[in-house]
């Protein structure tokens, strides 16, 4: 009778849980969407304004050049200085008609364009860039040796849907992590949205198969990891780092990662034989699901390894700003 | 009844947090960044009903995805920004056409490497940002799981609104070949730059 009482007692709880969750995110939009006031455009303006952005204080930056200073060599004087006014549509100086005569001296584009005078040569410190240099192209033949014809087999066996699902339920197993480092950082409505996520897929998505949250009410997940909390607290990136197989990375990262390997479930399974088997197949299951994208970021570098060392550093600036 | 005090916190936490939010910035102006917005999505929307064609060959594709792009995006002088103001003016005249000429070539592939991309996901237009005497217009590419940003950055040229970088996820095109470029001239000369830049991009 007690047992029964007890019971009871816990689907009530459980029910209530759900619905306060519900709740939660009907309340607000959810973070998979479109924010209100344009955080992600106030995200890439970022750099724009502050050369010192916390990813990249590893040196300090030299003085910027950004003021028409000794530069200009014999270019005519109307363009030196002041402020481009913002409703002057008829600049002087134009690079459109680089075939005609009369653009060699125009470096007044690079004043009205000071937003890539970074200081040059760009302060980057990279120890590392040896090694690193050499396991960015151990992991690009990985990648087309190895991982990418094993994907193609994999796609060739298994159907969309089921790769699909085998992704959701991995991504479930990583709520742990999103939802402290969404509490860590202070996210309190993408913690909640993490939460009931994990509540709804995990129970009307049969394990995180589906993703019901997503499909038929919108909420979107909420990725947040140790290293973008590291940055959001600012601390800077540090060196850069090429990690086997995982690619890009830089000291803040790679801690980041090892911290979250702790709130992921796999790495406290008994046997590290399925828990490396269940890693080899989440690579495989999501390499098959993202065939092309490496392909197409990569195929146009002139200098494979420094075109991924910058985009990394480019994007994760902007993951923190977040 | 405890053990639901964090979750009752998050509820309330969640309905309060868009009202702490506030309005968005108000937009001054108002006309320029409308200007840009309704080019910005004119341009993109016909790319992707492009790309959404089936009955078109890939080479068809890029043809006509170019047509419609190239007018708006200023190719020469993403090519300039890219080599930077130091290396630029150690150029000659004939050295300069020369490399803008090349790169060109390969921000155009570039680009439409990256539509190849797309496979008929929704796409929704943020509203045109004011900064300085630019316009920034972000295009959102919505995903199964996420959604990706693509900031186009326009600069006034003659009368018209011009491309002059494009962010994805943050990452801009001129800075990226900017760091390459860098990182080459480094230790080498404008002549290993252009090797580079001449060799067929391979897959």
């Amino acid at each position: 009778m007690g047992r029964e009482r007890a019971r009871i007692g816990q689907r009530v709880k459980w029910l209530a849980l759900w619905l306060v969750s519900m709740l939660l995110f009907f309340s607000g939009p959810a973070c998979g969407e479109m924010e209100p006031g344009g955080i992600n455009l106030e995200a890439t303006a970022f750099y724009l304004d502050s050369p010192e952005s916390p990813a990249r204080d590893i040196a300090p930056p030299a003085g910027r050049p950004s003021e028409p200073d000794g530069e200009k060599t014999d270019e005519p004087a109307e363009n030196s200085g002041g402020p481009p006014s913002a409703d002057a549509p008829d600049r002087p100086k134009d690079a459109g008609d680089v075939s005609g005569a009369g653009e060699s001296d125009d470096l007044g584009d690079f004043d009205d364009f000071d937003e890539f005078d970074a200081p040059e040569p760009p302060p980057v410190f990279d120890p590392l860039s040896g090694y690193n240099r050499m396991m960015t192209q151990v992991n690009d033949r990985l990648y087309y040796w190895v991982l990418k014809p094993v994907a193609r087999g994999y796609k060739v066996v298994v159907p969309r849907p089921v790769r699909r699902g085998i992704g959701n339920a991995f991504e479930n197993l990583g709520f742990p992590a999103r939802f402290v480092n969404n509490a860590l950082q202070g996210k309190v409505h993408s913690t909640g949205v993490e939460t009931a996520r994990f509540l709804i897929n995990t129970t009307l998505g049969i394990g995180g198969l589906w993703d019901p949250a997503q499909q038929w009410m919108e909420i979107g997940p909420c990725d947040e990891d140790f290293g973008q909390t590291l940055g959001r607290y600012g601390l800077g990136g540090g060196f850069h780092v090429v990690l086997p197989v995982f690619g890009p990375s830089n000291v803040r990262d790679t801690v980041g990662r090892v911290a979250d390997g702790f709130l992921n479930p796999v790495a406290y399974l008994e046997d590290s034989d399925t828990a490396l088997a269940l890693s080899i197949g989440r690579t495989v299951n999501g390499t098959s699901l993202r065939i092309g994208q490496y392909e197409a970021m990569t195929r146009d570098a002139i200098d494979l390894y420094v075109l991924m060392r910058d985009g990394y550093e480019q994007y994760r600036i902007k993951e923190i700003e977040e | 009844m405890r053990r639901f005090f964090p979750v009752i916190f998050f509820g309330l936490a969640a309905v309060l947090a868009p009202l702490a939010m506030g309005p968005a910035a108000a937009q001054d102006g108002g006309g320029q960044t409308r200007e840009v917005e309704v080019l910005l999505k004119e341009r993109l929307d016909a790319v992707l009903a492009v790309l959404k064609k089936t009955d078109l060959s890939q080479a068809e594709k890029q043809d006509r995805i170019m047509a419609i792009i190239e007018p708006v995006i200023d190719f020469p002088l993403m090519a300039k920004l890219t080599l930077g103001r130091q290396h630029w003016s150690k150029l000659s005249v004939d050295q300069q056409a020369e490399f803008v000429d090349l790169f060109v070539q390969r921000l155009k592939r570039s680009y439409l490497d990256k539509t190849a991309l797309y496979s008929g996901q929704q796409v929704t237009y943020e509203k045109a940002v004011l900064e300085g005497n630019k316009v920034y217009a972000a295009m959102n590419i919505i995903t199964e799981k996420k959604t990706i940003v693509v900031l186009y950055k326009f600069y006034p040229s003659h009368g018209a609104w011009k491309v002059y970088d494009v962010e994805v996820e943050g990452v801009s095109f001129i800075k990226s070949y900017m760091a390459q470029f860098n990182a080459i001239l480094k230790n080498g000369t404008m002549e290993d730059l252009f090797t580079e830049l001449k060799k067929p991009v391979t897959e």
